[in-house]
């Protein structure tokens, strides 16, 4: 009895000593990498950049709720939920639109500080620096994109571990744009010029004329107009036909845009579907009565036509079963528009063009200046208008809503221009509280912090 | 007084003869003979092999031969026991006789006094923990296609929901609450021992169940260890017993239909009757539109016919045992397109090599082919019934002419008719359309959407004596599952060909576990020992490939090859490993006092360094009154039990490489051509662990007049904690969540379960047993923070809020107060029954103005309460059994709703009061849409007759039955609830972007409801037969 006692006892011992196998409990990811595995090399880190450059691809997806649909552009044929709130201006901030656009910002900006955290690593010197202004460009521009909305955001140059997170610090508008010009600065001294880089990557060019904007927006009209003349002396030019701007992809009108590709999940967009009625809301950032009247359509049913001919029929379709909606930005027959490759146009060289009319504008009513007369009659010209010789505030206005209309411009545009509150009032029929012109910080986020508050208005 | 035959088929005079026996002891005398017999069932008379005979008292015994036959020495004044798994236990004193024939007395109820508890087996009468049974006793006659669907209603404290009604869906099955924030509650599912995927709770067959337990408390479920937080169901597949072979053809054939047939939308006559005119009856009146009555949910859930057939063959001698059996299962659902077809095999095979050596193996494959309804319900009903599927010649004059185009090729006649085909028609701004949404018959009908599985699970195991008590078992089980799934949307399906698309997904598992464990029983003086300790390893290997594919332009050939327009090819391997040790002592004094401890250490792949190793230990007690001195004379008390048990057990639904920070591949154009990026995908989190439950349930089985009612009550006070979830983190990180234990959630409940024999005699037999469940589920922690909302769907956004000291999942919103007056909303008749998108909600706070701080709490999808009552009466030959079982206070959040009354339509006009703009939101933000989910249903009806064995064993059948049954026969549903299944619930809803094609369970955002469809009833005709 003893004996069996004693094999029962080994027995157990070694089953108990056969699992104590650690190896067979250590399995390893294998469609994807432990970060402690990557960021070694030159290949890695560069690799790791364009992953930035994938992630700048959320961020367009639905910009157009919280600009054009915020704006007097483009409504909802529905008028449901979040994208209500967008055209009502009463946005939640638990709004949904507003989290992914949050979110998808500073993604990127995380995707960018994670380069510049392993730049280290990078051998090639010229590589090194080319892929920190090209980190630098991504961060500033979605820095530069959220200041822009929620005005009070925070400033990340540093990958920020989830534990630090809550305590991190909330900027103030003006130190936000005193940051990002810091950074842009720093870019403009090291990317390289157009050309010397593949498409869809961050250039000197697009960096100036991202700071000019930024320039515009602060008032520092000297300083924008000197980045602006630097573009113009670069290798730009306007696309001879307006509608091939945005059907020829990577043509020279093109500063910075965000590529997309037909049919390839995960590179492909669905804002284009979504500009449809087809799309999953029914028809989001249609253009409204409005904008088509302003344009000089006439009547009820828009028939093409109007002041502005070229631009109208080729930035508003009036399809067959009278429904109006996005000309721009449509998707290549026969491609699923669930997976459109349409580019999404960050930067281009009308925009440069109308930016420096506004910086001799400089805040004035009106300009005759020669070469601010220039520039804007440039644009006028491929539009089919008759050149003008003076230019007035409101001109300009109006020309930009026509030029980018649906490109998520005109927002800030009317920002910029001081009009904002009573253009928005009219359009709306009664004044908006003007604290709803600022979005609130996401729920979320507010939430998630120990230090930032939410901006006013909001509770 | 002799008797030398005992051969009784009645009970009652059993007993008689038994007290008459036991007085003939008393004169017994001591010299040792020989007494030899033969032992045959009561049932048929035919030999019963293997029945184990021995001395009471003594370890001397002997079983019966292939003849039935045994023999051994004994002395007048022994006692023989005769006993035999599922037969009553006999005790015959030994006189003077040399020899004893018995037929045994099949027993159902003797099946469930021994209990499957993990590793082992226990008498009921010694459970310490909570563990509820259910014998397969015409279960597998409930006309369902899955077991978790045919449990629905048998157990205290397991509530399974029919949350997707599309046949062949899973149920939802949650055992004593929610007590997950991240992934499903599924219980961990064991057949025959080895712990498997519960995608084989729709892929076995019910005719190959013999019984089912549930582990309920932590205790029980302990010694599964990391995976026992949310229950353990256990199978148990029938096994063959010794003697003849019997064979056994089982089949039932029958209708489908929807529980609710009514139609969202009147007729037009009715509509005529209820708002008189409006553009839209106007224009139908005028044309031949008005003699178009297409029935939109009849189109849609025609219903349909379930057919099954099942044989099996089982027997064998005292040396191998076998049950084998096939089985088929068509049920074409009630919805158009729907259907689920099933095929099994199963092989269960066991055989003694030497005395002490015992071999067997089991082989289950299975395969099943789904062809699922592809649309949510409310899209494809809310229809007018002018609107017809296909144009005529007659129709196409009615329409805008402008608007009969399809991808620039004109409609003609046997076209499918689209709502917009009227828009604008016969004058600007006048439409005959209700939603805008294609035609429903082309949506669903022009889609494809299958899946085809392919189940294996095959098992071996060697069972060694290795002393006397002393057995030790070694076994291997492989699993091996695959998946194809194909979603085709024809080129008709949408507005747009451009929408034509081919999803093929392929999915493979395959899992094996190795267990090795000795177990230990043993016997001295009062004391019962039974000892089980082991070790465990598996692994798991998981492929997944994606393909997506568009770009069709006709649907000649769907595959994705055809295609010019590959949009997705992704293909991922996971590996997961799980290492265990577990032992277990049950100990009983005297058959009085019991005790139970068992622990299990786990460790998993799926956590860090420091953290893969988990320790889950339990303890239980339990006193059996009944059985101490003082009650002795008692004879109203057959059985008095006090236990408690207290346990902790864990889950791991992290997932594979959660801890890890992860890079993933990412593209990006540059150039216009794809370029390899990669991105962080995930925090690392190296800390991440199981999360845990402790549980602690006290409970008390009271037995009365020998049991004849048997009562038992639990309580549990179950927190978990630890728990796995995907806390918000801001922005900045880069991500928007981390997966980390942080969370407590407690669930507090009662079970009750009581049975009763209410009748007992020779012709009439009637039991009854009532299940009764209540449970409050709180949220304690929610990562340190008092409250997160998620919403749904960025074009409804519905709250859902996650706040301590409330339900997880409560709804949230504002007040439904009242409705605008009629006078100040467009639209409130065209399109026709619009309600107003906005009403008037309570200032909760009285501020006067309406914000964020007047939303409260509107509802939760927990129920206040579930019981479920079920009757099993015989007369004669005639038998008849019914579930009747009620679900009340759950509320699921009723999103249909809108779309039935069209809410985006009744926008207000300029007669509202501007003054009261701040004092309206959109109805769907308020409790105007959260709707009562309570039901009372009589679940099934099974009416049977079993013909005389003195006829049918003339043709040498044993047993031949027939049998009408019926599902959900009555259900009725609360009265303010509009919908078509109480149950149904998104389940798998991406609270990001409110996509329902997210396959990710989210517990937080349970109780949304949005186009649930149809629960079925079923009507069925079936026949039983063995022989």
């Amino acid at each position: 009895m003893k004996i069996k006692i004693k094999i029962i006892i080994i027995t157990i011992a070694s089953l108990f000593a056969a699992t104590s196998c650690e190896d067979f409990l250590d399995q390893g990811p294998i469609s994807e990498v432990a970060e402690s595995f990557f960021y070694t090399n030159d290949k890695e880190v560069e690799t790791a950049m364009i992953g930035a450059y994938a992630k700048l691809g959320d961020v367009y997806q639905r910009e157009f709720a919280l600009t054009e649909m915020r704006s007097d552009n483009t409504w909802s044929v529905e008028h449901e939920g979040s994208w209500q709130e967008m055209e009502e201006l009463n946005v939640d901030p638990t709004n949904s639109l507003v989290l992914d656009y949050w979110n998808a910002n500073y993604a990127v900006i995380n995707s960018a500080n994670t380069v510049i955290a392993h730049l280290d690593v990078v051998e090639n010197a010229t590589l090194r620096s080319q892929l920190q202004g090209e980190a630098l460009f991504t961060r500033s521009l979605c820095h530069f994109n959220l200041t822009r909305l929620f005005k009070n955001v925070l400033y990340v140059n540093e990958v920020v571990s989830y534990e630090d997170a809550p305590d991190y610090p909330q900027s103030t508008e003006s130190a936000m744009y005193t940051n990002i010009a810091v950074d842009l600065t720093t870019a403009i001294g090291i990317l390289p010029v157009k050309g010397d880089i593949k498409t869809g990557r961050a250039t000197k060019g697009a960096a100036q004329a991202l700071l000019a904007k930024l320039r515009l927006t602060t008032g520092d009209y000297a300083a924008a107009e000197t980045l602006l003349d630097a573009v113009m002396a670069d290798d730009y030019a306007l696309e001879g036909n307006f509608n091939d701007v945005f059907y020829n992809e990577g043509n020279g009108e093109i500063i910075f845009a965000v590529e997309y590709l037909d049919g390839v999940d995960g590179t492909s967009q669905d804002f284009s579907r979504e500009f449809t009625r087809n799309g999953g809301a029914s028809g989001v950032n249609t253009p409204t009565v409005d904008l088509v009247e302003a344009w000089g359509a006439t009547d009820s049913t828009f028939e093409a036509g109007g002041n502005d001919s070229i631009r109208l029929v080729n930035s508003v379709v009036f399809d067959a079963r009278d429904v109006i909606s996005v000309g721009k930005f449509v998707t290549t027959d026969g491609v699923d528009a669930n997976y459109s490759g349409n580019d999404w146009i960050v930067l281009r060289y009308a925009d440069v063009l109308l930016m420096y009319t506004e910086a001799k504008l400089a805040g004035g009513a009106s300009t005759t200046d020669p070469d601010a007369l220039a520039a804007y009659n440039e644009v006028l010209g491929r539009a089919g208008q008759t050149a003008v010789g003076t230019i007035s505030s409101a001109d300009l206005l109006l020309q930009r809503r026509f030029e980018f209309a649906f490109e998520n411009q005109r927002w800030f545009d009317l920002e910029r221009f001081g009009t904002l509150q009573s253009t928005i009032d009219a359009f709306m029929g009664s004044p908006v509280n003007p604290n709803m012109l600022v979005l609130p910080i996401p729920d979320r986020e507010i939430k998630t912090s120990n230090v930032i508050n939410q901006n006013n208005g909001y509770n | 007084m002799q008797t030398k035959i005992y051969h009784y088929r009645k009970f009652t005079s059993f007993l008689l003869l038994l007290l008459i026996l036991v007085s003939i002891n008393l004169y017994g005398q001591d010299e040792e003979r020989i007494v030899s017999g033969t032992i045959t069932t009561s049932e048929d008379g035919s030999s019963l092999v293997g029945v184990n005979v021995f001395i009471k008292g003594t370890t001397t015994g002997t079983i019966t031969g292939i003849d039935g036959q045994y023999q051994i020495s004994c002395a007048p004044g022994d006692v023989l026991v005769f006993s035999f798994v599922g037969y009553k236990v006999e005790e015959v004193p030994v006189e003077n006789q040399s020899t004893i024939d018995l037929a045994l007395v099949f027993d159902i109820a003797k099946l469930s006094q021994v209990v499957v508890i993990g590793y082992g087996t226990q008498k009921k009468s010694h459970l310490t923990g909570s563990i509820s049974k259910v014998t397969n006793i015409q279960m597998d006659q409930i006309p369902v296609a899955r077991v978790d669907e045919a449990l629905i209603g048998k157990m205290a404290g397991v509530q399974i929901a029919t949350t997707d009604a599309r046949v062949g869906e899973a149920s939802t099955i949650k055992i004593r609450g929610t007590s997950s924030l991240s992934g499903d509650s599924d219980p961990l599912l064991v057949i025959d021992g080895i712990a498997v995927s519960s995608s084989f709770l729709g892929t076995i067959d019910m005719n190959d169940v013999e019984s089912i337990e549930v582990l309920k408390d932590a205790a029980s479920a302990a010694i599964y260890g990391s995976r026992g937080a949310a229950g353990v169901i256990m199978i148990t597949t029938k096994k063959g017993i010794a003697g003849k072979t019997k064979f056994s053809f089982n089949t039932y054939a029958g209708i489908k239909s929807a529980v609710r047939n009514e139609n969202v939308y009147p007729t037009i006559a009715e509509w005529v009757a209820e708002v008189g005119t409006s553009p839209q009856l106007d224009y139908v009146a005028s044309t031949v539109l008005s003699d178009i009555h297409t029935d939109w949910f009849k189109e849609m859930a025609p219903g349909g016919n379930v057919q099954n057939y099942s044989l099996s063959a089982s027997g064998g001698n005292e040396v191998t045992n076998f049950h084998i059996s096939g089985g088929y299962l068509k049920d074409e659902g009630i919805l158009l397109t729907d259907e689920f077809e099933k095929f099994n095999t199963r092989i269960n095979l066991n055989t003694k090599i030497k005395d002490r050596i015992e071999m067997g193996i089991s082989i289950a494959p299975s395969y099943t082919k789904t062809r699922q309804f592809p649309m949510r319900f409310h899209d494809v009903i809310r229809h007018m019934e002018w609107l017809p599927i296909y144009h005529t010649e007659a129709t196409l004059a009615t329409a805008n002419p402008g608007k009969l185009t399809r991808d620039g090729e004109p409609v003609i006649a046997g076209d499918y008719a689209d709502e917009n085909d009227w828009d604008n028609w016969p004058t600007s701004g006048t439409e005959i359309r209700t939603g805008g949404d294609p035609n429903p018959y082309q949506r669903v009908f022009e889609r494809n959407y299958t899946t085809k599985t392919l189940n294996l699970l095959s098992s071996g195991y060697l069972s060694v004596n290795l002393a006397k008590g002393l057995n030790l078992r070694s076994s291997i089980a492989v699993e091996y599952r695959s998946m194809e799934n194909d979603e085709r949307t024809g080129v008709l399906a949408h507005k747009s060909t451009s929408d034509a698309n081919t999803q093929t997904d392929y999915e493979s598992t395959s899992h094996w576990v190795s267990e090795t464990y000795l177990t230990y029983d043993k016997n001295f003086g009062a004391n019962e020992i039974n000892l089980v300790a082991g070790f465990s390893a598996e692994k798991t290997k998981q492929f997944e490939s994606e393909l997506n594919a568009g770009g069709y332009v006709f649907d000649n050939i769907p595959t994705i090859s055809e295609s010019n327009d590959i949009t997705r090819g992704v293909n991922s391997r996971e590996v997961s490993t799980l290492a265990s040790v577990f032992g277990r002592l049950n100990y009983a004094y005297d058959s009085k006092y019991l005790v139970s401890v068992s622990m299990r250490r786990d460790g998993s792949s799926r956590f860090g360094e420091d953290t893969k190793w988990g320790i889950f230990p339990a303890f239980s007690v339990g006193w059996r009154i009944s059985q101490e001195d003082f009650m002795a004379d008692n004879s109203v008390i057959s059985e008095l039990k006090l236990r408690v048990s207290y346990g902790t057990n864990g889950k791991d639904a992290a997932g594979t490489y959660a801890h890890l920070a992860l890079i993933e591949g990412v593209g990006a154009s540059l150039d216009g051509s794809l370029s390899a990026g990669y991105a962080p995908s995930q925090i690392s989190n190296p800390e991440l662990k199981w999360q845990k439950s402790k549980e602690f349930s006290p409970g008390i089985d009271i037995g009365l007049f020998n049991n004849r009612i048997f009562f038992t009550a639990e309580y549990y006070d179950k927190t978990s904690e630890d728990l796995l979830l995907d806390r918000p983190v801001s922005a900045i990180t880069g991500f928007s969540q981390v997966t980390v234990n942080q969370g407590i959630i407690k669930n507090t409940g009662i079970d009750i379960e009581l049975t009763t024999h209410n009748v007992s005699s020779l012709d009439f037999n009637w039991s009854t047993s009532l299940n009764f469940s209540t449970y409050k589920n709180e949220l304690v922690d929610f990562a340190g923070n008092d409250r997160v909302i998620f919403n749904i769907d960025p074009k409804r956004p519905f709250d859902f809020i996650a706040i301590v000291g409330q339900p997880v999942s409560s709804f949230y919103g504002w007040e439904y107060e009242r409705d605008i007056p009629s006078d100040q909303l467009n639209n409130v008749t065209y399109p026709i029954g619009t309600a107003s998108k906005e009403v008037y909600v309570k200032d909760q706070d009285g501020d006067g103005e309406i914000d964020n701080d007047d939303k409260v709490i509107l509802g939760d999808p927990h129920p206040d309460f579930t019981w479920s009552l079920t009757n099993t009466l015989k007369y004669k030959v005639v038998d008849l059994s019914f579930t009747l079982q009620g679900v009340h206070g759950a509320e699921v959040v009723f999103m249909d709703k809108q779309y039935y009354e069209t809410h985006w339509k009744g926008s207000t006009n300029s007669n509202f009061p501007a003054a009261d703009a701040g004092l309206v939101r959109q109805r769907i933000f308020t409790d105007d849409i959260v709707q009562d989910a309570s039901y009372l249903a009589l679940r099934n009806l099974n009416l049977g007759v079993t013909l005389p064995k003195s006829m049918t064993q003339k043709i040498g059948v044993e047993n031949l039955r027939f049998y009408v049954a019926a599902s959900n026969l009555l259900y009725k549903m609360a009265d303010d609830y509009m919908g078509y299944n109480p149950e149904g619930i998104n389940e798998t809803v991406d609270p990001e972007d409110g996509s329902a094609s997210s396959t990710v369970v989210n517990p937080l955002v349970s109780g949304y409801q949005r186009g649930a469809q149809p629960l079925a009833k079923s009507f069925t005709i079936g026949i039983n037969l063995n022989f």
